[in-house]
C-alpha cells in the first residue's frame, strides 16, 4: 500500500486483559498497527488469539486496558461513551459475524438506522439506502424482514448497513463464518469490489481461503502480532 | 417516518401485540393511578383550592373554647352572648364572628328541600369574604325577618328567578323575607351535613342572652372566627382562659353554675381556618396519601421488574442501535416514546377510575368528607396525572440500557440471551419483589386491622333492637308555648305531659296500626344527650359524669332492652310520680361496685340529680348505644328537662315507615305551634351514625384488594418471566428425565424464599413499626396478632397461586422445544 495515503488507524502498544475473579486473561499484548486509507487488511489467527478483541477495540465497542488507539485522527483514549458512539456513527461501519440485524425492522429500516441517528433528511436517507441496496444487489428485498432472508442475503444487508454512512473504515468480523461456501464467496467478492471502489476494510477471519482477497495480512497469536505481510489480492 | 414516530407507533402496536407486558402495566398502573388521582383530587380540593364561599380563608383563624366533661365530652363555651363579650374584650385584635348550623327542611311550592341553616353574626360575610350575588348585603342594620339564601337554593327551589329578593319563605313556622342571595358556603366546620341549599339567619350578638337559665350547651356556636389585623397577634391560650374566667365572674349570675364553670376543665385552641376546618380530615388524608404512595411504589416496583425482563429480551437490539451510532439519550428517548402509549392508556384508565371513585365518594362517604361537591378532576389532578404518566414513562425509558455494558458492546452483541446471561437482573428483580411483598404485607396489615375495626363498629351490638322503629321529632317553635311549659316545670306542674299525651294520641290516630313511645328529648341513638356531673355519696370526692335519659313505661319493651335485675316502671307508677329510676349496668358498677345487680334493686340513688326527694333503683338494664363498652353510666328517670324538642318512637305493625313529606302537612295543621323536624327509621339513623366507618370499610376493602392485585400481578409476572428465562434450564432438566411436576416443584422452591423473605420482612416491620405508626396517625386500632396471621396466610395463598398458575402454563408448553429452537 502506498504509504502516502492518509493514516486511518494508528494502534500503539495496545494491551487488553479480562479479569474474572482470580483468573486474568491477556487478550492483547502490545499490539501496534497502522492502517492507511484504501487498504484491505485481513487479521487472522487461531480461535482465542485476540483478533475479535482487536476488532472490537477498533470499532470502539470495547476499550483497551492500556496503549493508544487513534482512528480518523481522533485519539480514543479519554472518549466518553456518547463520543465513541458519534465516531462509530460517522467514521466506522461494522459487519458482524452474526449479522446483528433487528428482526422487528424491515431491511430498509435496518440500513437507514445509521442515517436516522445522524438526523439525515428523509429524502436523502431513501436515496442513499436504495443506492447501497443496489450496490449489494438487494434492492428488491428492501421491504423484507431479516428473518425472511437467507444467511448470505442477511450478510449483504449487514454490509449495506456498514456502507450506508460512507464510513472511513469498515470492520468486518468473520464475514463468512455463518455462511455456506457459495454465499461466502459472493460476500467476499462484494467486499473486494468495495475495497477496489475505495473502501478501507479490516477483516477478521480464520478462513485462509479468503485472506488472498486482502492487500495485507496480519497474523495474531496469543494476543501478539507474529507476522505481517503485503499480499497481491486475487478474486 | 422518523425514529421517534416509529417508536410511538411501535408503542401503540405493543399494547396489542405484547399483552403480557401492556395488560399487566395497564391494569396495575391504571388501578393504582385511579386511587392516586382520587386522593390527589381530594387533597387538591381540601388543601390547595380556595374554600368555596370563603375567600378570606387564609386570613382567618378560629378560636375554640370548650368545657370538658370526661375524656371525650366537650361542650362549646361560645354562644352569641359569650362571643360578644370576647369581641369587646379583644377589640384590638380585629373583627370576630360566630356561626352555628342546623339541618332543616324547607318547603317551597309544596316541594320539600333539605337545607342547612346558618345562624351567624352580622359581619359574617365580611369576615368570610362571601360574595353577595343579589339583593342587600348583610350588615348591622338588617331587619329581624330578613333571610339570605344560597345560590344553589335559589337555582333549585326558585329556578333562579330574577325577582327573588323580597320573596317570602316559611322556615320552622316563621315567615321571612329573602333579602339577598349569597354564593354557596361549603367549608364551615360542623358535625352537621353541609348542603348546597343554605339559608342564612342573622343574629345580633349584642342582644343575645347569657347563661341566664343556668344551663350550658344550648345555643352554642359551631365556629368562632377572628380576622386579625395586619401585624396583630392572636390571643394566647392563657389570655383566653383569663378572659373566660372574667366572663364567668361578670356574666354568670347563678352562683352554683359560676362555681361549676370555674372548676370545669377547659379546652382552648386557636388555629388557622383551613387547619381547623380540616382537623378531622387530616389524619384520614395523611393515611390515604401514605397508602396511595405505598401502592404507587408497589406498582412501580412491579413495573420495574416487568420492564427489566422486557428490556433484557431486547438487549441485543439496543446494542445494535448503539453500535450503529445511536446515543444513549436518544435510545432512552425512543424507549420513553415507545412506552408512552401504554402509559397513556394506563393514565386514561386511571383517570376514568378516579372519576368513578370521585363520583362514588358521596355515596360511600355520606358527609364524612368535607367539600364533597368541590372534589373533582380539576386542573391540579389532571396535571398530576399527566406528570405522573410522563415521569413513569421516562423512568422506565431510562431503564432500557441498564443491562447494556456500554464499554463492552460486543458482549451484548454476542450474547444469545440464554442461560445465566439472560438472568442478569436475577437479584435485582428478586430484591424489588421482596420490597414489594414487604410493602404489601405492611399495607395489608394496616388496612385489614382498620377494616376489622370499621366492620366491628358497623356491626356492633348496641344492646337494643332498632326493629322497624321510626323516630319522630317535633320542635316547639312557638316561644310562648315553650315559656309556659318551662314555667309549669319550674312550679312542679305537668310540664310537657299534656302535650306528650296529645301528640302520642295524634300520632296513633294519623299513622294507622302504630304504637307510640315517648323518648324525649333525644332518641336512643342520638349523639346529643344531657350529661350531668354530680358527687357520688359513696365517695364524696368521686364525681360521676352520666347520661340522663327519659323514662317511659314501654321504652325498654319497644327496643327490647334486657333487664338484668328488677323491672320497668308501669305507666301508673310514672303517672303517680313514684320516686323510682332505672339505671344501666355501668351506673350500677360505678355506684355499687361491690354489689350484684340484684342487690342494687331497692337501693337509694346516692345523689339527688334534679330532685330533692331520694329515688329508689327499680331496675338495672343492659347498657345500650354505640360503643357501649366505653359509654358513660346512664340514668333513666322521668325528670322533666328544659328542651324544646319532643321525640317519639313509632312502630307500625306492618313494618312500613311514613315519610316526613307525608306527615309534615298533617301535623303542622294539627299542631301549628310545633314543627315536625325528623321522621327517620332507627335503622337509617344507625346507618347515618356509622357512615364514616362504612366509608372506611369501603376504602380499606378497596386498598386491600388493590394491594393483593398488585402483589398477584407482580409475582405472577415475575414468575412468568423468570420461568421463560429458565426455559433452557428447565428444558435440560426435562431432557434428562425431570417430570413436569418436579419442574413445578423446582420453581415453587425457588419462589418460596422470596415469599418467605418478603412476608418476614413485612411481618417484622409491621410488628415493630405498627405502634410507631399508630402514635403518628392515631387512626389505627390496637395491634391484633390473629388478624396479622390471617392476612399473611391470605397473602401466602395469593402469592403461591400467582407462582403456580403462570409456571404451570410455561411448563405445560413443552420446554424441550427451547432446545430444539437452539
Amino acid at each position: 500500500m502506498n504509504q502516502t495515503n492518509k493514516l486511518l488507524v494508528d494502534i500503539d502498544n495496545l494491551h487488553k486483559s479480562y479479569s474474572n475473579k482470580q483468573i486474568e486473561t491477556k487478550a492483547l499484548q502490545g499490539v501496534s498497527l497502522a492502517i492507511y486509507q484504501g487498504e484491505f487488511v485481513a487479521i487472522t489467527g487461531p480461535s482465542g488469539c485476540g483478533k475479535s478483541t482487536l476488532l472490537s477495540i477498533m470499532g470502539l465497542m470495547d476499550s483497551a486496558t492500556s496503549g493508544h488507539y487513534t482512528v480518523a485522527g481522533v485519539d480514543t483514549k479519554d472518549l466518553k461513551v456518547d463520543q465513541k458512539t458519534m465516531i462509530r456513527n460517522k467514521h466506522i461501519g461494522f459487519v458482524f459475524q452474526s449479522f446483528n440485524l433487528i428482526d422487528e425492522m424491515t431491511v430498509f429500516d435496518n440500513i437507514a438506522l445509521i442515517l436516522e441517528h445522524r438526523k439525515t433528511p428523509k429524502a436523502e436517507i431513501k436515496q442513499r439506502v436504495e443506492e447501497v441496496l443496489s450496490q449489494v444487489d438487494m434492492l428488491p428485498r428492501q421491504h423484507y424482514r431479516p428473518n425472511q432472508l437467507s444467511g448470505g442475503q442477511q450478510q449483504r444487508i449487514a454490509i449495506a448497513r456498514a456502507l450506508v454512512g460512507n464510513p472511513d473504515l469498515i470492520l468486518v468480523d468473520e464475514p463468512t463464518g455463518n455462511l455456506d461456501t457459495i454465499n461466502g464467496d459472493k460476500v467476499m467478492a462484494l467486499l473486494e469490489k468495495l475495497n477496489k471502489d475505495g473502501a478501507t476494510i479490516v477483516m477478521v477471519t480464520h478462513d485462509t481461503r479468503y485472506v488472498r482477497c486482502a492487500s495485507r495480512q496480519i497474523q495474531l497469536l496469543d494476543g501478539e502480532i507474529i507476522t505481517e505481510k503485503q499480499l497481491e489480492g486475487v478474486a | 417516518m422518523s425514529l421517534e414516530s416509529k417508536a410511538l407507533r411501535r408503542g401503540v402496536m405493543r399494547i396489542f401485540q405484547l399483552p403480557r407486558l401492556s395488560l399487566s402495566l395497564i391494569i396495575a398502573l391504571g388501578a393504582t393511578l385511579g386511587a392516586v388521582l382520587c386522593v390527589v383530587a381530594i387533597a387538591s380540593a381540601l388543601l390547595l383550592n380556595p374554600l368555596p364561599g370563603i375567600s378570606n380563608a387564609e386570613k382567618l383563624h378560629t378560636v375554640k373554647v370548650s368545657f370538658g366533661f370526661g375524656k371525650d365530652s366537650f361542650i362549646p363555651a361560645f354562644t352569641p352572648h359569650v362571643l360578644e363579650h370576647a369581641r369587646k374584650h379583644f377589640k384590638d385584635i380585629g373583627p370576630w364572628a360566630g356561626i352555628s348550623t342546623e339541618n332543616e327542611q324547607l318547603t317551597v311550592d309544596d316541594v320539600s328541600h333539605s337545607i342547612i341553616q346558618y345562624s351567624a353574626s352580622t359581619n359574617i360575610t365580611d369576615i368570610l369574604g362571601t360574595t353577595l350575588l343579589r339583593g342587600a348585603a348583610i350588615d348591622k342594620n338588617f331587619e329581624a325577618n330578613h333571610i339570605w339564601i344560597s345560590n344553589s337554593l335559589w337555582q333549585q327551589a326558585y329556578a333562579g328567578i330574577e325577582s327573588i329578593v323580597g320573596t317570602s319563605l316559611t322556615l320552622k313556622g316563621k315567615e321571612y323575607i329573602i333579602a339577598g342571595v349569597l354564593e354557596d358556603v361549603l367549608a364551615i366546620r360542623t358535625e352537621r351535613k353541609i348542603l348546597d341549599n343554605q339559608v342564612w339567619l342573622i343574629t345580633d350578638d349584642s342582644k343575645a342572652e347569657g347563661f341566664g337559665n343556668g344551663r350550658i350547651g344550648g345555643n352554642t356556636l359551631d365556629s368562632v372566627l377572628v380576622k386579625p389585623g395586619q401585624g396583630v397577634s392572636l390571643p394566647s391560650e392563657a389570655e383566653l382562659r383569663e378572659w373566660l374566667a372574667l366572663y364567668i365572674e361578670q356574666e354568670v349570675s347563678n352562683p352554683r353554675m359560676q362555681k361549676f364553670l370555674s372548676n370545669v376543665a377547659l379546652e382552648v385552641k386557636v388555629e388557622a381556618y383551613r387547619a381547623n376546618f380540616l382537623s378531622d380530615t387530616y389524619q384520614l388524608l395523611i393515611a390515604l396519601i401514605v397508602t396511595v404512595i405505598g401502592l404507587l411504589v408497589m406498582a412501580s416496583l412491579n413495573l420495574v421488574n416487568l420492564f427489566l425482563t422486557h428490556y433484557q429480551s431486547r438487549n441485543k437490539e439496543f446494542a445494535i442501535q448503539l453500535s450503529v451510532g445511536a446515543s444513549q439519550w436518544r435510545m432512552r428517548l425512543l424507549m420513553t416514546l415507545e412506552n408512552l402509549p401504554s402509559f397513556f392508556v394506563a393514565g386514561i384508565v386511571g383517570l376514568l377510575l378516579s372519576g368513578w371513585l370521585i363520583k362514588a365518594l358521596p355515596v360511600v362517604s355520606d358527609s364524612n368528607l368535607p367539600l364533597l361537591s368541590a372534589i373533582r378532576l380539576d386542573t391540579t389532578t389532571l396535571v398530576a396525572g399527566v406528570l405522573l404518566v410522563i415521569s413513569l414513562a421516562m423512568l422506565f425509558g431510562m431503564l432500557a440500557l441498564i443491562d447494556i455494558n456500554k464499554h463492552r458492546l460486543m458482549d451484548n452483541l454476542n450474547s444469545s440471551g440464554k442461560g445465566n446471561a439472560g438472568q442478569n437482573n436475577y437479584w435485582l428483580s428478586r430484591s424489588l419483589m421482596l420490597v414489594q411483598l414487604s410493602i404489601a404485607s405492611i399495607l395489608m396489615a394496616g388496612s385489614v386491622m382498620l377494616a376489622k375495626q370499621s366492620y366491628e363498629f358497623v356491626n356492633q351490638d348496641i344492646g337494643l333492637e332498632v326493629g322497624n322503629n321510626q323516630q319522630l321529632r317535633f320542635e316547639i317553635i312557638d316561644k310562648a308555648l315553650h315559656s309556659s311549659i318551662v314555667d309549669s316545670i319550674k312550679s312542679d306542674g305537668d310540664g310537657y305531659k299534656p302535650l306528650i299525651i296529645e301528640l302520642s294520641q295524634a300520632i296513633e290516630r294519623e299513622i294507622p296500626d302504630s304504637k307510640v313511645v315517648h323518648v324525649a328529648p333525644y332518641g336512643p341513638l342520638d349523639g346529643a344527650m344531657r350529661i350531668m356531673t354530680v358527687n357520688s355519696s359513696e365517695n364524696d370526692q368521686q364525681k360521676i359524669t352520666f347520661i340522663a335519659n327519659h323514662l317511659s313505661a314501654n321504652y325498654f319493651d319497644a327496643l327490647n332492652i334486657e333487664f338484668l335485675a328488677g323491672s320497668a316502671l308501669s305507666q301508673q307508677q310514672i303517672d303517680d310520680k313514684e320516686p323510682l329510676v332505672v339505671i344501666d349496668t355501668t351506673m350500677a358498677q360505678t355506684l355499687f361496685s361491690k354489689l350484684s345487680y340484684q342487690d342494687v334493686i331497692g337501693k337509694e340513688l346516692p345523689f339527688s340529680g334534679d330532685k330533692e326527694q331520694a329515688r329508689i333503683i327499680h331496675g338495672v338494664v343492659e347498657r345500650v348505644g354505640l360503643q357501649r363498652e366505653q359509654s358513660l353510666p346512664v340514668l333513666y328517670s322521668d325528670d322533666q328537662r328544659l328542651f324544646n324538642q319532643l321525640t317519639f318512637l313509632v312502630t307500625k305493625s306492618d313494618g312500613t315507615a311514613v315519610s316526613i313529606k307525608q306527615l309534615r302537612p298533617v301535623f303542622s295543621k294539627l299542631f301549628p305551634r310545633l314543627e315536625l323536624i325528623q321522621a327517620d327509621s332507627l335503622e337509617g339513623i344507625f346507618l347515618d351514625i356509622t357512615a364514616s366507618q362504612q366509608l372506611n370499610l369501603w376504602v380499606l376493602i378497596g386498598v386491600s384488594i388493590l394491594t393483593l392485585l398488585l402483589a398477584a400481578i407482580g409475582v405472577s409476572s415475575l414468575t412468568l418471566m423468570t420461568t421463560h428465562q429458565k426455559k433452557y434450564e428447565l428444558a435440560i432438566r426435562m431432557a434428562t428425565g425431570a417430570s413436569q411436576k418436579s419442574l413445578l416443584h423446582f420453581i415453587i422452591k425457588d419462589a418460596m424464599w422470596l415469599l418467605m423473605g418478603g412476608l418476614s420482612l413485612g411481618f417484622i416491620i409491621t410488628v415493630f413499626g405498627y405502634d410507631w405508626i399508630k402514635e403518628s396517625l392515631g387512626l389505627l386500632p390496637d395491634f391484633n396478632w390473629l388478624t396479622l396471621g390471617l392476612l399473611d396466610a391470605a397473602l401466602v395463598i395469593i402469592v403461591l397461586l400467582s407462582v403456580i398458575i403462570p409456571a404451570w402454563h410455561v411448563i405445560k408448553k413443552d420446554p424441550i422445544s427451547a432446545l430444539r429452537q437452539d
